[in-house]
């Protein structure tokens, strides 16, 4: 069996797989419901066909409507270039904006963007140890629609200003200048190592095509905005003590629960676990917190033409409230993050644009 | 007449083909048999349905494997609202004890969180490539590393505390 050191074994696995296998008798159970299911369908189906007919009608009155809405966007529809935040030459701009938003984003602004995951784990399947001779966590988010928006963009560069938070992508031809990694602890090659081919860096530039038309870059696809633990900081290492704590106690329980159940179950919670769950939960949100305090990302886009601009994104992390503040939760509209969402979505990520 | 004879032979080859692979995956992510069996018969009647939409066999085999995986997490969901009860009820309940000697790799997986537990057996098992399971599971590629990166760190710790545990 494996063991800590070698943590997957790829053949016993296949081979313990292959053992979880149905039975002919459940095979001939699955299809004798299936015959069942397919002669409903043929009893039912010269109705389909008609409605079929009929939708194929729909669907191309639909199709035709579309591109008519289009054309008349696309042509009779003046302008919005200008109704956007930033206008720097004749035919280069760019603007951010998020959760497929429409709103026009100002100096200032702080707009949601709801990190469609977060997870938070320790920080290497190895081994590795810090200076304290402890071993660190991070929290990955991937953030949902952030989006760059503008003509005659060449490139896209972006860098994390914060010690303890970098970025996390995948090797493409995309992708350049990720050379460096100075923001973490660890050297670049011992947080890429075992990390299945993700690059780790404290910033990265990112091609666009040039199409001489607006162009549209979801950034939020390309990366995962990552920080880890400086257990330096007393505070910050009282709070992963204090996890590694929780963390052993639920494991006892899960391990009563495993022998309680056996494993073949999905295995219920206790309200010991649900507590210890929020708890957690909450530790994550202060590190977060704090760990994204005053953190800032410069974002420059490069033109065709050799010009560029820039702006700088300060990077909050949204956990109880929003002080009054106006938090998008959805760009089509703008309205308040709920209160409720607040606390549900624990990692929604601020990003506050800068007067440069 | 000839119809319905070609539908049988349909039906026969892809649960004779796919259902023990449907039956994997579902049993990955719902953890119990009775759940996973019941998956599986959830993704072939969906198949009876959308039959006229496979366009080949790599389709069916994607277009299963994402079924399965969606049934799969909708019967979780279900199951666990089934099974959840205080500690006081649980321990009330008779005593079964499956574990092998020593650690064992499938138990030790379903410790794991679900989206981390499907991403390895996709990759491992089934021996997806990141593209095939981006798609399936509906995340970018990055997130497919990331997860498996994720997954075989939690699953370090994991075995790290079993072996202290025993």
């Amino acid at each position: 069996m494996n063991n800590a050191n070698d943590v997957f074994d790829k053949k016993e696995y296949k081979r313990k797989y292959d053992e979880i296998s149905l039975s002919q008798l459940e095979k001939n159970i699955i299809k004798a419901k299936m015959y069942q299911a397919a002669d409903g369908e043929y009893i039912a189906s010269p109705i389909k066909y008609r409605k079929h007919r009929n939708c194929k009608w729909v669907g191309r009155i639909a199709v035709f409507t579309a591109i008519m809405l289009i054309i008349g966007i696309v042509f009779v529809q003046p302008s919005t270039d200008t109704k956007k935040n930033k206008a720097f030459s004749t035919s280069n701009f760019f603007t951010i904006t998020a959760n497929a938003a429409e709103q026009k984003i100002k100096s200032e602004d702080i707009i949601g963007l709801y990190s469609g995951e977060n997870s938070f784990g320790p920080i290497s399947d190895k081994k590795l140890y810090n200076k304290q001779g402890k071993e660190d966590y991070c929290s990955d988010f991937k953030i949902s629609e952030f989006v760059i928006e503008g003509r005659g963009i060449k490139s896209i560069s972006l860098k994390s200003n914060k010690k303890y938070c970098y970025f996390n992508l995948i090797d493409s031809k995309l992708f350049s200048d990720y050379n460096s990694l100075e923001n973490s602890q660890y050297t670049k090659k011992q947080r890429e190592e075992a990390s299945w081919g993700l690059i780790y860096c404290d910033g990265f530039s990112c091609k666009v095509k040039d199409t001489g038309k607006k162009q549209r870059i979801d950034l939020g696809d390309l990366f995962y905005y990552t920080i880890e633990t400086n257990r330096a900081d007393k505070e910050i290492d009282g709070w992963m003590e204090k996890l590694e704590e929780i963390q052993n106690r639920q494991w006892e329980i899960r391990s009563q629960r495993h022998m309680i159940y056996g494993d073949d179950v999905a295995i219920p919670l206790t309200e010991e676990e649900d507590r210890l769950d929020w708890e957690t939960t909450k530790i994550i949100d202060k590190f977060n917190e704090k760990t994204l305090r005053n953190a800032s990302i410069d974002l420059t886009v490069n033109y065709t033409d050799g010009t560029k601009d820039k702006e700088v994104i300060n990077v909050d992390c949204v956990i109880e409230n929003c002080d009054g503040k106006i938090i998008y939760d959805s760009g089509l509209d703008g309205y308040p993050l709920p209160e409720k969402m607040n606390k549900e979505y624990h990692h929604w990520i601020a990003f506050r644009l800068k007067e440069q | 007449m000839e119809e319905t004879e070609n539908s049988k032979d349909f039906i026969s080859e892809a649960v004779e083909t796919y259902s023990d692979m449907i039956f994997k995956i579902a049993y990955n992510i719902t953890c119990n048999r009775d759940d996973a069996f019941d998956v599986c018969q959830d993704v072939f009647v969906r198949l009876i349905r959308n039959k006229k939409k496979i366009k080949n066999n790599e389709h069916l085999k994607a277009w299963l494997i994402r079924a399965a995986v969606n049934c799969a997490k909708s019967n979780r969901t279900q199951a666990f609202n089934r099974h959840r009860v205080s500690l006081d009820e649980a321990v009330n309940l008779p005593y079964t004890d499956n574990c092998d000697s020593g650690i064992d790799i499938i138990s030790v997986l379903m410790k794991l969180p679900e989206k981390y537990r499907i991403t390895i057996h996709l990759f491992y098992y089934e021996e997806l490539d990141i593209d095939g399971i981006a798609h399936i599971l509906s995340i970018t590629k990055s997130g497919v590393k990331s997860r498996l990166s994720r997954g075989r760190t939690l699953l370090r710790k994991i075995i790290e505390k079993e072996s202290n545990y025993e």
